[in-house]
């Protein structure tokens, strides 16, 4: 384990664009089943059922995107990565950690989805940072998730962090 | 000896119920494809338009098997009034739904399905899917007296063709 | 393509567990505790969850569907769910032409398990795609 992770190739990957998402145009039918599945096994509220518009947690990428371009010269794109970054494709080092955690998320919400709407997600690398846990040093990977419409509005703009130790 | 009552006998043929579907979208079309032929790739007929469009369909259609009425449909008339209250796994259900006895048979297995296809189903089409009671018959078989039923389910889209005409059988002993 | 009636027609394979019964249930809302709890499974018979007869038929109408092509037509299909399909197996379809009369195709069709367990036997008609 490195006495800190904080090296210059992971401070000089913040704020790198890794990939660029864009869906299929959203289904009424897409909205009406995931709220079905959410709200289960209450009846969602009718405004989804009749796919007025999306649930905020709406994911148009579940399924696989309808394009996906890597916007890293050294990853060729064939791996799509749904949630998190190539990492070595970033010169990252390739520490080997014993685990990996979802540590959460950090929304902020713009305008609503709506049946039709073409979302485009763009990664990129946010803060780093590292912390001294009871296993040793932690590493915190943030990626930065910003979704558009197709009339180029802020639909979602998320802050995942990863933690590895 | 018959399970086969007269009331069951005088069923046969009753429309038990109709359901219309949602319009059904080019993106349950793609998904339905990439789970039944997950891991592998779907073929371009159901996930490409320009690709669809060069087949005789002249576009997407969904697969034969294809389900539009799984989740959620807007519409569902029952036409059996009075019917009893159906109990999960019991092997009665289908003549309580039709607000008769069972033969009071024990065991239950699902004895397959038949399917004659029309048209195609493509994004757009709402299906109206119209359930009525098949025929029973009886056989000797290795478990004793094995019972046979039949349900029809017969598909239509918003044109009035034809789509789909399955016949469900339940097998009781 | 000429067919013959003896003619094997390609299989479509599947290893089979939770990762396809799953993907299924998603698109055929078919959340059934035998299909996704072995617990339930077992209670029902089997020894632990098992995948749905709907999955087995869809993988069947995908082996007709390679063999008739885009153009082609499968105009009905009858199959019987024998025994049922637990996880880890993997899973064969197969398919052998039975008649021809004018260009409807009869088929014997049939699922089975890589040590020759066959699940669902049953039997299709089909066109030939031009």
């Amino acid at each position: 384990m490195p006495d800190t992770y904080m090296v210059p190739e992971v401070l000089a990957a913040i704020g790198r664009e890794c990939s660029r998402s864009t869906s299929f145009p959203i289904s009424t039918s897409d909205i009406r089943k995931w709220a079905l599945a959410v709200y289960w096994p209450e009846t969602p509220p009718q405004a989804f059922i009749d796919a007025e518009y999306a649930p905020e947690d709406f994911d148009p990428f579940a399924w696989g995107p309808a394009k996906y371009e890597s916007l890293l010269p050294e990853d060729d794109g064939s791996v799509i990565y749904r949630h998190g970054i190539n990492q070595k494709a970033l010169g990252i080092p390739e520490w080997e950690f014993m685990v990996g955690v979802n540590g959460g998320m950090d929304c902020k919400y713009g305008v609503r989805m709506h049946a039709g709407d073409v979302i485009t997600d763009v990664k990129s690398v946010g803060q780093w940072s590292e912390r001294q846990g009871k296993t040793g040093l932690m590493l915190m990977t943030r990626v930065v998730s910003v979704w558009t419409n197709q009339r180029g509005e802020e639909v979602k703009r998320t802050i995942n962090t990863g933690i590895s130790y | 000896m018959s399970n086969i009552s007269e009331a069951m006998q005088a069923a046969v043929g009753t429309v038990t119920g109709r359901t219309t579907s949602y319009p059904i979208s080019e993106s349950d079309i793609r998904k339905w494809a990439l789970a039944v032929y997950w891991p592998g790739q779907p073929p371009a007929m159901f996930i490409d338009p320009a690709a669809a469009a060069k087949t005789v369909h002249g576009g997407i259609v969904a697969p034969e098997e294809f389900n539009p009425f799984a989740w959620i449909a807007p519409a569902h008339e029952a036409f059996i009034k009075n019917a009893g209250k159906l109990e999960n796994n019991n092997p009665d259900n289908p003549e309580i739904a039709l607000g008769m006895s069972g033969p009071g048979l024990k065991f239950q297995l699902n004895g397959g399905m038949s399917v004659e296809y029309g048209v195609r189903m493509r994004a757009g089409d709402v299906i109206t899917s119209e359930s009525s009671v098949g025929e029973y018959s009886e056989r000797e078989g290795r478990l004793g007296l094995m019972l046979f039923s039949r349900g029809i389910s017969t598909w239509t889209n918003q044109k009035g063709e034809m789509v789909k005409r399955t016949t469900g059988t339940l097998i009781r002993y | 393509m000429t067919v013959n009636v003896g003619d094997v027609i390609p299989t479509f394979v599947r290893e089979t567990g939770f990762a396809n019964w799953n993907r299924y249930a998603a698109v055929n809302d078919e959340f059934v505790p035998i299909h996704m709890d072995d617990a339930a499974g077992e209670a029902a018979g089997n020894g632990g969850a098992f995948g749905m007869g709907n999955l087995q038929w869809a993988y069947l109408h995908n082996m007709l569907r390679a063999f008739v092509g885009e153009n082609g037509e499968i105009l009905g299909m009858e199959v019987q769910f024998r025994s049922p399909n637990v996880k880890g197996q993997t899973l064969t379809a197969h398919g052998v032409v039975t008649g021809i009369e004018g260009d409807v195709i009869s088929l014997e069709i049939w699922t089975d398990t890589q040590d020759g367990l066959k699940l669902a036997p049953g039997s299709a008609t089909v066109r030939m795609g031009k």
